[in-house]
C-alpha cells in the first residue's frame, strides 16, 4: 500500500464516521448527513486507494441503504445502467480490434508510409494514437502502441536520454490522452458522467433528454482534435529534433507489417462491424440506448467467434462495472436525499456568481484534480456535486455531462496521471520534468480552448449552456 | 609490505542512474590507489520492482485493462529494463577495468531500499555510491527518497561511508 494508502485508510473512516454520526447542523440531519458520510469516505477512498477503487464503490453501494440513504432493491438497481454496459461493450469491442491485429495493421500501415522525418514521425504517432481511439479505449490504444514504440527506438538504436525518444514516447501517450475526448468510445469516464446525469434525471423527475453518440463526440472532438495540435508544437519545441536517419525505423515497421501477412478476415469482420456499431449508436443510440446497441455488437463478436470469452474475461478489468456501477448509486444517494442542494441553499448562496467563471474554475478543478486521481474518480467526485451548483449559478446540469469528461481528459504533466504515462515513464526512458513543463503548458492551453468551445462552439451546436437567469 | 583492501559498492538501478555517479565511484577508487590500498569495485544493478508494481496497477486499475495487458506490458517493460541494466553495467565494467581495478558486476529484481540493505549489510563495502530516483516535488516532501533513507541505515549501523547524488538523465 502507498503512504497515500496508508493516510487513506485511517482518515476514509474517521471523516465517514464524524459525518454519519457527529453533531451536524439539523438542516442536515437524517439520510442526507449518512448520504454525505458515504460521499466522503468514498471521496477519501477514491483519491487515496487504500482498496482498489470498484472495492470503494461497492463499499458505498453497501453502506446506502444499510443507512437509510437509498431503499435496498433501488441501490443495486443503479447498478443495472445502460452507460455500465456501454462500457463494458467497448472495452470488448477494444478486446478484439486488438486481438484480431486489426489496430496494429492501422498503426504500421500508417506509421511506415509517413517515418519519413523525426517531425513527421513523431506527429504522426500522435494522430495515429489520436484517431485510434475514437473506436478503441484510450488505455487500450497505449498499450498496443508501446510495443511498436519500443521497437521502433531500439530500431534507431536509441537509448535513454534520447530526446527523440522522449518525444514519441510522448507524442503516443498525449496522442491517446487527446484522443480520449473524441468519441464516447474513447474513454470510459465520458459513459459514467452519463449515467450519472441519467440517474439525476431520474431522482429529480426530469424528462429525459438522452445524450447521443453523435452530440457527445460533436462537443469533444474539437477539444481532442486542438489538444492534439497543440501537443505537436509544445513536443516539437521541447524535445528538439536530434537529426537521425529515419530509415531503420521504416525498415523494421515494414518487416513488422510484412510479417503479419495480409489481412485476415477476422479482421475485416470486425472492421465491418465496428463501423456498424457506430453508425447503430449515432442512428439509433437515443431510442435504444447505446449500452444495447454496443452489446448487440460485441455479442456478433462472440457468436462470430472473432473473440472467445476467455480472451474477453482477461482483457478487461471487470472491476470497471462494478466501480461505475457504484458511483452511480453514490451519486444517486446525494441526489435523493438532497445533500447538496442543502449545504449549498444553507451556506454557500451562489446566485452571484458568474456562469462563465464557474464553467472556467470547473474545468480548471477537473484538469488539475485529473493530474494526481483517475479522471473515472473525478468524476465521480466532482459531478455529482457540480449538478447540484450548476443551476444555481445559471448552468444547465446537461452541460457538465460534456464539459467535465472533457476537462478530466487534461492530464499530460505527471507520471501516474494516466496510464498511458505511467507506461511510457516505466520504460526508463522519461524524466518527470520531461513531461513537467510542457505538460503543465498543454493542461493550461486546453482548458483554455475547451473554456473557448464552451462559450463559442457548443451554442452553435445546439448545446445549451447558460440558462439564463438563476 | 602488505597492502590494505578497500572496497566500493556502486548501486545503480532502473530509476536511480548517472553517469556522474560511475565517474566518482572511479575517482574513489583512483583516491584510495593513490594511498596504496588494493582497490576492488563491485556494481549492483537493481531492476526496481516497485517501478513495474505501479505500472501493473495504473493499467488495471485506473486503466481497467485486464491481467493479460497488465502482464504483457509488465513483461515489456522488464525486458528493456534487462537490456538496459546490461549495457550499463558494461559501460561501468569497461571504465573500471580500463583503470586496473578488479570489478564483480551483478542485476537483481526487487526492491532498491532493501536490495541496498542487503548488500551493505555485509559490511564488506568502505563506500557506497548511492543516487536519488527522479521524484516529484511533492512525492519527495511528502514521502522523502529512498537512497536518503537507505544512506541514513547505513549510517547508522555503521555499514561504511555514503555517497549519495541526484539522478540525471
Amino acid at each position: 500500500m502507498t503512504g497515500a494508502g496508508r493516510v487513506g485508510l485511517v482518515l476514509g473512516p474517521a471523516v465517514f464516521l464524524v459525518l454519519a454520526f457527529g453533531p451536524l447542523p439539523e438542516v442536515l440531519a437524517g439520510p442526507p448527513q449518512r448520504a454525505l458520510a458515504v460521499m466522503a469516505l468514498c471521496m477519501v477512498w477514491w483519491l487515496t486507494s487504500p482498496v482498489a477503487m470498484p472495492i470503494t464503490s461497492l463499499l458505498g453501494m453497501a453502506l446506502l441503504p444499510l443507512l437509510g440513504v437509498l431503499d435496498k432493491n433501488k441501490a443495486v438497481a443503479l447498478f443495472g445502467n445502460q452507460a455500465v454496459f456501454f462500457v463494458i461493450a467497448a472495452f470488448i469491442i477494444a478486446a478484439v480490434t486488438i486481438r484480431t491485429g486489426l489496430s496494429t495493421r492501422i498503426t504500421l500501415w500508417a506509421l511506415r508510409r509517413l517515418a519519413r522525418s523525426e517531425d513527421i514521425l513523431a506527429g504522426s504517432i500522435l494522430l495515429v494514437a489520436t484517431l485510434l481511439t475514437s473506436v478503441v479505449v484510450s488505455h487500450a490504444v497505449a498499450a498496443l502502441l508501446l510495443p511498436i514504440m519500443m521497437e521502433t527506438l531500439r530500431a534507431l538504436g536509441l537509448e535513454p536520454g534520447s530526446r527523440f525518444a522522449r518525444r514519441m514516447l510522448l507524442s503516443m501517450a498525449w496522442g491517446t490522452i487527446c484522443g480520449s475526448n473524441l468519441t464516447l468510445l474513447s474513454s470510459a469516464r465520458a459513459s459514467l458522467a452519463l449515467g450519472m446525469f441519467e440517474s439525476w434525471n431520474a431522482s429529480h423527475g426530469v424528462a429525459a433528454s438522452p445524450i447521443g453518440f453523435f452530440e457527445y463526440s460533436s462537443a469533444t472532438a474539437g477539444i481532442a482534435l486542438i489538444t492534439c495540435l497543440l501537443a505537436y508544437v509544445i513536443l516539437r519545441a521541447y524535445h528538439k529534433p536530434e537529426g537521425l536517419d529515419m530509415a531503420p525505423a521504416v525498415q523494421q515497421l515494414a518487416e513488422k507489417a510484412k510479417a503479419m501477412g495480409p489481412i485476415s478476415r477476422k479482421e475485416m469482420f470486425t472492421g465491418a462491424t465496428v463501423v456498424a456499431m457506430v453508425v447503430a449508436l449515432v442512428l439509433f443510440g437515443p431510442t435504444y440506448g447505446l449500452g444495447t446497441i454496443a452489446l448487440c455488437a460485441a455479442a456478433v463478436l462472440f457468436v462470430a467467434q472473432i473473440i472467445r470469452w476467455e480472451d474477453a474475461e482477461t482483457f478487461v478489468n471487470w472491476g470497471v462495472a462494478l466501480l461505475y456501477g457504484g458511483a452511480i448509486a453514490v451519486a444517486a444517494g446525494l441526489e435523493e436525499t438532497r445533500a447538496v442542494e442543502i449545504i449549498v441553499e444553507t451556506w454557500f448562496p451562489l446566485a452571484q456568481l458568474s456562469p462563465a467563471l464557474v464553467v472556467l474554475v470547473l474545468a480548471l478543478s477537473a484538469a488539475v484534480l485529473t493530474e494526481f486521481v483517475s479522471n473515472a474518480a473525478v468524476i465521480a467526485l466532482l459531478l455529482p456535486m457540480c449538478m447540484v451548483i450548476a443551476p444555481q449559478v445559471g448552468i444547465e446540469a446537461r452541460a457538465l455531462v460534456f464539459l467535465l469528461p472533457a476537462a478530466a481528459g487534461l492530464a499530460f504533466a505527471f507520471p501516474m496521471a494516466t496510464p498511458a504515462m505511467a507506461m511510457i515513464f516505466g520504460t526508463g526512458y522519461l524524466r518527470t520534468q520531461d513531461s513537467f513543463v510542457p505538460g503543465v503548458l498543454l493542461t493550461f492551453l486546453g482548458s483554455v480552448a475547451l473554456f473557448g468551445l464552451v462559450l463559442y462552439v457548443w451554442p452553435l451546436l445546439g448545446i445549451v449552456v447558460f440558462s439564463g437567469a438563476p | 609490505m602488505t597492502t590494505s583492501s578497500y572496497r566500493i559498492l556502486l548501486v545503480m538501478g532502473t530509476t536511480h542512474w548517472s553517469h556522474a555517479l560511475t565517474e566518482h565511484a572511479i575517482a574513489e577508487a583512483v583516491a584510495a590507489d593513490a594511498r596504496g590500498a588494493t582497490v576492488e569495485l563491485d556494481v549492483l544493478y537493481i531492476i526496481e520492482q516497485d517501478d513495474l508494481d505501479r505500472v501493473y496497477r495504473s493499467v488495471g486499475e485506473s486503466g481497467f485493462l485486464g491481467t493479460r495487458p497488465q502482464a504483457e506490458i509488465t513483461s515489456l517493460l522488464l525486458q528493456e529494463h534487462l537490456r538496459v541494466a546490461a549495457k550499463r553495467i558494461e559501460e561501468a565494467r569497461r571504465a573500471v577495468e580500463e583503470r586496473g581495478y578488479k570489478t564483480t558486476e551483478r542485476h537483481v529484481t526487487g526492491h532498491y531500499e532493501a536490495e541496498v540493505r542487503a548488500a551493505a549489510s555485509t559490511g564488506q563495502y568502505d563506500v557506497i555510491f548511492l543516487s536519488r530516483s527522479d521524484k516529484t516535488f511533492l512525492s519527495r516532501f511528502f514521502f522523502g527518497s529512498e537512497a536518503d533513507r537507505v544512506a541514513r541505515w547505513v549510517r547508522e549501523e555503521g555499514y561504511g561511508k555514503v555517497v549519495v547524488e541526484d539522478t540525471e538523465g
